[in-house]
């Protein structure tokens, strides 16, 4: 497991995947989206990203018969593994740890201060 | 998206690693389509910046490339960066020290960038964009010509618009424009501004809706009919600071008061910069009318000019029949933009060849002193081999560094391009015709940076890649004992120096002579002598000067065939001497 951040790619793409199987393609559009569209993953860090999360066995591609029925197309598909959620699961953890740092911290500005 | 856009992703894929390329070339370009669309909806700069982005994409994997395929254990990839970072500091502290050299090569890059640039958008925003209407293949300029009389364009006449409006059948629609200026005056102020007695279905034609307000009716389209009046968006904003109550107002022309109905998009400034439209209410049963009007017509779908043509001469047979058997008359049509842009083409095409001679100067420039860089670097890049550098790790370096140089070159030249066509149609004023917009092309700013890359590339690398390449000894021997280049090395260096020489000789010609023809007619000689001469034109309101036609032209020519009741001399101006008035 890491002790530092995971690379901002790496975390969304194992979040897209947390929600269901997915293609590459479909993975850009989805961290698109579920960052509203501030991260865009360009075609060479996504599949970099992608190949990097299926060595060391974070996600893995489907065969052919796992795949969703109606995608015809000749499309690489990725699913989640074990460990990917895990890794995940340990990151998100981080980050709630940092968020929870900060919050301390730093007093929210409250609506009155404004 | 073209499909030109994945064609050229597909070749930019050449920069990614190969393994990567392979593996998931077909679904990378899938993934740029998708950002390509996005940015297709945000504009033309959105675009450029999603190539720029896709290209930086490419080229950082290829850079770090020998670390993903290293691929060590789980962690974070730190030492990708500390190389990357490494071979960049490497990169600026080399063009530091030389910085002649670089500074030559990125301001020829940038001038040549610069000068392409700007001349393509010139060239771009007057022939291949299309007009700011819908579907504007479909538009034809429509005018009538009379070949026995040795006239080109004689105008439209009223009447036979109207015939040809009732039995064209290729066409959704057609108009007719005069352009005529008004004394346009609400109160105490008053000016003259340019506009258009336009038919009803001018807006039709052109394919354009009122930003406010609504158009004219066939109604009031007629001789009597109540006067309105359609204003453009300048006029709205300037005068009426873009109040959206201006509609029901009046506004005096020449005189007579208009209701205003509403408010013109800025395309609607067609052909020149107009500001107010009135009915052309014209009357076809009158006889003996003019010619002098435009015409405009919108195809039918798939239809093409020629035969927009062959329908108008079918619907003019009447005419000929009618009231001139001699077919001294005839209509025609061609596309709109072979009407209003014959007037650049000739300067256009001599400034893309000049450009084009420039950046094959500029092109050969950098590569001459690319070269003469790479070779005096020979004995530095020997003796990186001999103390145990890897030859992919040379290459690497060298890579970052062109790239690097290129970059520069490149984003001075865009910046110096952008600035300098703005400068330009700032100057330019009245010429610019207001339906062509000038904005830097990305196309052609992703092409001419491209070449620029391949060519500091290509000239850069090579010979340090025959240096990496080649036999150790015989480099360290060679470049030990002075700097004098190989014989092919010679060969190449000279054969770029002639051919700029050639070049520039040709430029040089060119631009010699144009001066001086521009020399030659500021000098000609009118006949008359132009210094302290002033002209102004003025225009008499007819509804208050009530301008009555005298049958008979008089002695002094026809000009004076309009007499005025109101008898009121022209003062001449303070400081003028004498003055007269045709």
């Amino acid at each position: 497991m890491t002790e530092t951040a995971l690379k901002t790619p790496w975390y969304y793409i194992l979040l897209a995947l947390a929600g269901g199987d997915r293609h590459g393609q479909s993975i850009a559009r989805e961290v698109l989206g579920l960052s509203d569209g501030r991260v865009r993953l360009w075609p060479a860090t996504l599949y970099r990203a992608i190949e990097t999360l299926e060595r060391r066995g974070w996600i893995e591609e489907l065969a052919d018969p796992r795949r969703p029925p109606d995608e015809s197309e000749r499309k690489r598909f990725y699913r989640l593994t074990r460990t990917g959620r895990a890794v995940m699961a340990a990151e998100t953890e981080r980050l709630a740890g940092v968020v929870r740092l900060a919050r301390s911290r730093v007093k929210p500005r409250t609506v009155e201060g404004r | 998206m073209s499909r030109l856009a994945p064609a050229a992703y597909r070749a930019l894929l050449s920069i990614a690693p190969r393994r990567l390329r392979r593996r998931y070339g077909p679904d990378m370009v899938a993934v740029f389509a998708d950002a390509l669309a996005d940015a297709a909806d945000a504009g033309a700069r959105a675009v450029a910046v999603a190539w720029l982005r896709a290209f930086a994409d490419l080229l950082s994997a290829r850079i770090r490339e020998p670390i993903d395929r290293r691929d060590p254990s789980p962690g974070p990839a730190e030492r990708e960066v500390v190389m990357l970072s490494t071979d960049l500091r490497y990169t600026f502290r080399w063009l530091g020290r030389e910085k002649f050299s670089t500074s030559l090569v990125v301001g020829m890059l940038a001038l040549g960038i610069a000068a392409n640039v700007v001349v393509f958008s010139l060239v771009d925003g007057l022939f291949l964009r299309p007009f700011p209407f819908r579907q504007p293949e479909r538009l034809v300029y429509i005018n009538e010509t009379a070949p026995r009389w040795n006239l080109d364009v004689v105008g439209v006449n009223y009447p036979d618009f109207v015939q040809w409006r009732q039995h064209v059948t290729l066409f959704d629609a057609i108009a007719a424009w005069d352009e005529v200026s008004f004394n346009v005056s609400d109160g105490n102020t008053a000016e003259r501004i340019d506009g258009a007695t336009v038919t009803y279905d001018f807006p039709i034609a052109l394919g354009i809706a009122p930003v406010r307000g609504r158009m004219f009716t066939p109604e009031e389209d007629r001789p009597k009919a109540p006067p309105v009046v359609l204003i453009g968006q300048a006029l709205w904003r300037q005068r009426y600071s873009s109040d959206p109550n201006v509609l029901g107002r009046t506004l005096r022309l020449n005189g007579v008061a208009h209701e205003i109905i509403g408010v013109l998009p800025k395309a609607a400034e067609f052909p020149a910069r107009i500001q107010l439209w009135v009915p052309l209410a014209g009357d076809p049963a009158q006889p003996g009318q003019s010619y002098g009007l435009s015409g405009v017509g919108r195809l039918k779908p798939g239809v093409s000019a020629e035969d927009g043509e062959k329908d108008l001469l079918r619907a003019h047979q009447a005419i000929w029949e009618a009231r001139d058997k001699e077919k001294i008359v005839s209509p025609y049509a061609h596309p709109l933009r072979q009407e209003f842009a014959r007037n650049f083409k000739a300067q256009a095409r001599a400034l893309l060849v000049a450009t084009s001679i420039l950046m094959i100067v500029a092109c050969a420039n950098v590569a001459s002193v690319m070269l003469a860089r790479a070779l005096a670097r020979r004995r530095e890049i020997a003796i990186r081999l001999a103390v145990g550098a890897s030859r992919a790790r040379l290459a690497q370096q060298l890579l970052v560094e062109n790239l690097v140089l290129s970059a520069l070159g490149g984003t001075v030249g865009l910046l110096l391009g952008m600035w300098a066509l703005r400068a330009l149609v700032a100057a330019a004023g009245d010429q610019v015709p207001p339906w062509a917009t000038f904005t830097l092309d990305w196309r052609i700013a992703v092409f001419t940076v491209l070449l620029a890359v391949a060519t500091a590339l290509l000239f850069g690398w090579a010979p340090a890649f025959h240096a990496i390449r080649g036999s150790l000894r015989g480099a360290l021997h060679e470049a030990g004992t002075g700097t004098t280049a190989t014989p092919g090395a010679r060969r190449t260096l000279s054969f770029l120096v002639g051919a700029e020489f050639a070049l520039a000789a040709i430029l040089l010609v060119c631009g010699g002579l144009l001066l001086r023809a521009y020399d030659r007619v500021q000098r000609v000689d009118p006949g008359f002598r132009l210094e302290r001469v002033l002209t102004f034109s003025l225009s008499l309101p007819q509804a208050t000067y009530s301008c009555r036609r005298t049958t008979a032209p008089c002695s002094r020519g026809p000009w004076d065939s309009c007499c005025c009741s109101r008898q009121e001399p022209t003062r001449c101006p303070p400081g003028t001497r004498r003055g007269s008035i045709r």
